[in-house]
C-alpha cells in the first residue's frame, strides 16, 4: 500500500488517483441520459447517484476508494421542493407585487438552511474506508455566511467576494469531519484577497473592454447619429472575443489558483492536503475540451469530465502523519444519523 | 475464494481478508477477522465500470472487492448477483443504440416538439398578458429605436382607411391597430406585435410604389399576428435556450447560447413564409394580386443590395432571402383560384 521504503516515516505523501476512463464513463453517461429522457426526468436522481458513484469509487487515496451512498428517492424529493422554490421565485419576479417581496424574503430565509442541509447530505453520504464523512456546521453559522456575507458581497459590487468565499470555505471545511477526525481550514481573508486580486483586475479590464464600445455606440445613437455597421459588427465581435477569453482563459487560471489556495490550507486532523494544480495545464485541458465538445455536439462531454477529474486528482495529495488507520468512527455518529432525515430532504449541488 | 479489504465501520484501518460463498452464507476471514453472514442480510453495490464494489454488512462493516469477474462468477446464482445496468453500459451495441436514440429524440424535439410546444403556449397565453407584453415592447422600441412619424397626416389617414377596409382570408374583419413611426436606422420595414399592433415605418411607405404594396405588407404582418409568430418565437427561443443550457450547462455557457442563435434563423424563415402565404390569401380576398408584395420585396432587396446600410435590420424582423420570397409570391395566381394555405 505504501511506496516509501523507510520504516515508520513520520510524514508520507499519499497521492489521490482517479482511475476512471472516458470510454467507460461514456456508456454510463449515455445510458443515464437515455433513461432520464425516456422517464421525462424522473430517472435523473438515479442517474446522479450513478454518476457520483462512478467518480467517487474511481478516486483512490492510499489504496482505498471513496464511495457515495446518496438515496435517489430523497434526491427526487429534494429536487421537487427545489423546483417549487424556483417556480415561486420565477413568478414572484415576473409579476411584481407585494408578494414579490414576501417570496424573496421567504426564499432568503430558507436558503441558508437549505444549503447547510445540502452540505450535510453530501458529507453524510460520502464514505472512505467504511467510515462516513459528516458536516456539523450550525444553523446560525449558515445564516451568518449566506445572509450576512452574501448580502455584503452583493452591496459592495462583489468587492467583498473574497471575504464571502473565505467565510464560506471556513464554514464548509472547518465544520467537516471524517469519522471522529475533524477537518480544519487555515486560509485567512488576506490570502483570499491576494489570490483574487489579479483576477478581479483582469475581469474588471475585460468588463470595460466588452462594454465600452457598446456604450459608445448607444451614446452616438442617442445623439442622433446613424450607427456605422462596421462599428456595430466590431463591437459585437469584440464582446464575444472578450467573453470567450474571460470564460476560457481567466476561468481555468482562477479555478486552479483558488483550488490550490483552499486545499493547501485544509487539513484532516494532523494530515495536510497539498494541491499543485497548474493553471496553464488546466487551461489547456479545458480549452481542448471546449473545442472537442463543440465539434462533437456534446458527445465528448464524458471524456472531458474524466480528463478534468484525472488531472485534478493527480495534483492533489495528503501528507499523512503516521497512519490513516488510526482514524476511528466518532461516538457522536448516531446524533448525525438522527439529523439526517432533514438533510435527506435537500440535495443541491454547490459549486462554490 | 476472493481477495478483499474488510473495514469494520468503526476504524479506518483495512484488513486483508478472503471472501467465500458457503451455502447461503458469506464467509469472511483473515487478518484477525472471522465472520459468517447470511446473504439476505448483505447489500452489494451495483457494478459501475471497473470501480471497486462493496459488500455492506448490516452493522456498518464492509468489504471492498476488485476482481469483478470472480465476484460475478461467485454470486451468479444468488439474489446479490443481479444487475442489468452495468451490462447495458458496457455493451457497445446498446451504447450505440442509445446514441442513435438520443440523436433522433433531439432532432424530433428541435424540428417538431419545440414548435408544437411554442404553438400551444402562444394559443393558451391569456389576452391580458399578450397586451401587456406588446405595450411594453412598443414602449421600449419607442424609447430606443423609433421616432415619431413624419408622414403627412392625410396620407396616414388614407392608409388607415384603406387598411380598415381589408378583410381577412376567411372574410372576417381582422383585429389590429395601425401605428406609424419613423426609424432612419432601420430602413424600410414594418413589424407586428402579438396583440395585433402593426407598426409601419415611414421609410417603407416612401419605398412602396402604391397602396396595394403597403396593404400587402400589412397583410404580411397580420399573418404574423394571426399565426401568433411573435409569441411563438419568444417561446421557442426560451425553450431552445433552456434545452441548450441543460445540455451544455456543465461545460460552457458560451456553447449553450450558440444553438439559440442557429435555430432562431431557421424558425423565423419558416414564419416569414407562413406570413407571406397569409398575406397572399388576404390580398386575393381583397382583390389585390399577391405579386404586388413580391414587387415590393424585390425593391427592398435591390435597395439593400446597393449597400443600403441596414445593420440592425435583423434585430426586429429578420426577412431572409427576399428574392426567394418574392418569387414564391409571384408564382401564385393573381386571384382566388389557388389555395392560399392560410385558412384559419
Amino acid at each position: 500500500m505504501d511506496s516509501e521504503p523507510t520504516p515508520a516515516p513520520p510524514v508520507q505523501t499519499e497521492p489521490f488517483r482517479f482511475n476512471g476512463s472516458g470510454g467507460e464513463y461514456f456508456g454510463i453517461w449515455i445510458v443515464n441520459l437515455l433513461l432520464t429522457l425516456v422517464t421525462l426526468g424522473l430517472y435523473s436522481p438515479w442517474a446522479k447517484v450513478r454518476r457520483l458513484q462512478y467518480f467517487y469509487r474511481n478516486t483512490e487515496l492510499a489504496g482505498a476508494p471513496f464511495d457515495y451512498h446518496g438515496k435517489p428517492w430523497s434526491i427526487l424529493k429534494g429536487r421537487l421542493i427545489a423546483l417549487g422554490l424556483l417556480l415561486i421565485y420565477h413568478f414572484a419576479t415576473t409579476y411584481l407585487s407585494v408578494w414579490t417581496a414576501v417570496a424573496l424574503v421567504l426564499i432568503a430565509l430558507v436558503m441558508p438552511w437549505l444549503l447547510r442541509n445540502a452540505f450535510r447530505f453530501r458529507a453524510h453520504y460520502s464514505s472512505y474506508r467504511g467510515l462516513r464523512f459528516s458536516f456539523r456546521g450550525s444553523l446560525a453559522g449558515a445564516y451568518g455566511v449566506f445572509l450576512g456575507y452574501g448580502a455584503l458581497m452583493f452591496f459592495t459590487a462583489y468587492l467583498a467576494a473574497p471575504l464571502f468565499h473565505q467565510r464560506l470555505k471556513r464554514y464548509q471545511h472547518g465544520n467537516a469531519c471524517f469519522g471522529g477526525s475533524a477537518f480544519s481550514f487555515s486560509a485567512g481573508v488576506g490570502r483570499f484577497y491576494r489570490t483574487y486580486l489579479p483576477f478581479m483586475v483582469g475581469f474588471a479590464v475585460l468588463f470595460a473592454l466588452a462594454f465600452l464600445p457598446i456604450i459608445g455606440l448607444s451614446a452616438s445613437a442617442k445623439a442622433g447619429g446613424k450607427p456605422d455597421p462596421e462599428a456595430v459588427a466590431a463591437a459585437g465581435f469584440g464582446f464575444l472575443a472578450v467573453f470567450l477569453f474571460g470564460a476560457l482563459v481567466l476561468g481555468p487560471l482562477f479555478q486552479a489558483a483558488i483550488q490550490n489556495l483552499i486545499w493547501n490550507h485544509t487539513a484532516l486532523g494532523p494530515h495536510r492536503f497539498v494541491s499543485r494544480l497548474s493553471g496553464w495545464r488546466l487551461l489547456g485541458i479545458t480549452a481542448s475540451n471546449f473545442v472537442l465538445v463543440a465539434l462533437t455536439l456534446g458527445l465528448f462531454m464524458p471524456w472531458a469530465a474524466v480528463r478534468v477529474a484525472r488531472y485534478r486528482a493527480s495534483c492533489t495529495s495528503l501528507q499523512v502523519e503516521g497512519s490513516l488507520d488510526a482514524i476511528v468512527a466518532d461516538a457522536g455518529v448516531e446524533v448525525a444519523a438522527l439529523g439526517e432525515e432533514t438533510a435527506e430532504l435537500f440535495d443541491i449541488d454547490i459549486g462554490l | 475464494m476472493l481477495d478483499a479489504v474488510y473495514f469494520d465501520g468503526r476504524h479506518a484501518r483495512g484488513h486483508a481478508v478472503r471472501v467465500a460463498l458457503d451455502g447461503d452464507d458469506l464467509h469472511v476471514c483473515g487478518d484477525g477477522i472471522e465472520r459468517r453472514e447470511p446473504l439476505a442480510t448483505l447489500r452489494l453495490s451495483a457494478r459501475i465500470g471497473r470501480a471497486p464494489r462493496t459488500i455492506a454488512f448490516a452493522d456498518g462493516a464492509s468489504c471492498e472487492l476488485r476482481d469483478h469477474a470472480a465476484l460475478e462468477a461467485m454470486l451468479r446464482r444468488t439474489p446479490l448477483g443481479r444487475g442489468w445496468l452495468h451490462r447495458a453500459e458496457a455493451d457497445w451495441k446498446i451504447v450505440a443504440l442509445a446514441v442513435v436514440a438520443i440523436g433522433l429524440l433531439a432532432a424530433a424535439t428541435l424540428v417538431w416538439g419545440v414548435p408544437r410546444g411554442a404553438q400551444w403556449i402562444a394559443d393558451t397565453m391569456p389576452e391580458r398578458m399578450t397586451r401587456v407584453l406588446s405595450e411594453q415592447s412598443l414602449d421600449l422600441l419607442d424609447r430606443h429605436l423609433l421616432h415619431k412619424s413624419t408622414l403627412d397626416p392625410t396620407r396616414a389617414a388614407d392608409l388607415t382607411g384603406a387598411a380598415e377596409a381589408l378583410r381577412a382570408p376567411d372574410g372576417s374583419q381582422p383585429v389590429y391597430r395601425l401605428e406609424f413611426r419613423s426609424a432612419p436606422d432601420l430602413g424600410p420595414n414594418a413589424f407586428a406585435l402579438p396583440d395585433g399592433t402593426v407598426v409601419l415605418l415611414d421609410e417603407l411607405v416612401a419605398l412602396a410604389d402604391d397602396d396595394a404594396q403597403i396593404l400587402g405588407v400589412i397583410g404580411h404582418e397580420l399573418g404574423h399576428v394571426h399565426h401568433r409568430h411573435g409569441l411563438r418565437l419568444i417561446a421557442q427561443n426560451s425553450a431552445i435556450g433552456v434545452l441548450a443550457a441543460w445540455w451544455f450547462g456543465d461545460v460552457s455557457t458560451v456553447l449553450a447560447t450558440a444553438p439559440t442563435v442557429l435555430m432562431q434563423a431557421r424558425y423565423s424563415r419558416a414564419f416569414e413564409a407562413e406570413a407571406d402565404r397569409y398575406a397572399a390569401a388576404l390580398m386575393r380576398v381583397n382583390g389585390i394580386a399577391p405579386a404586388r408584395l413580391g414587387a415590393l420585396l424585390r425593391k427592398l432587396d435591390a435597395q439593400r443590395g446597393q449597400g443600403g446600410a441596414d445593420p440592425l435590420g435583423g434585430l426586429l424582423d429578420s426577412h431572409p432571402a427576399l428574392l426567394e420570397r418574392a418569387r414564391a409570391l409571384e408564382s401564385l395566381p393573381p386571384d382566388g383560384a389557388g389555395r392560399g394555405g392560410a385558412e384559419p
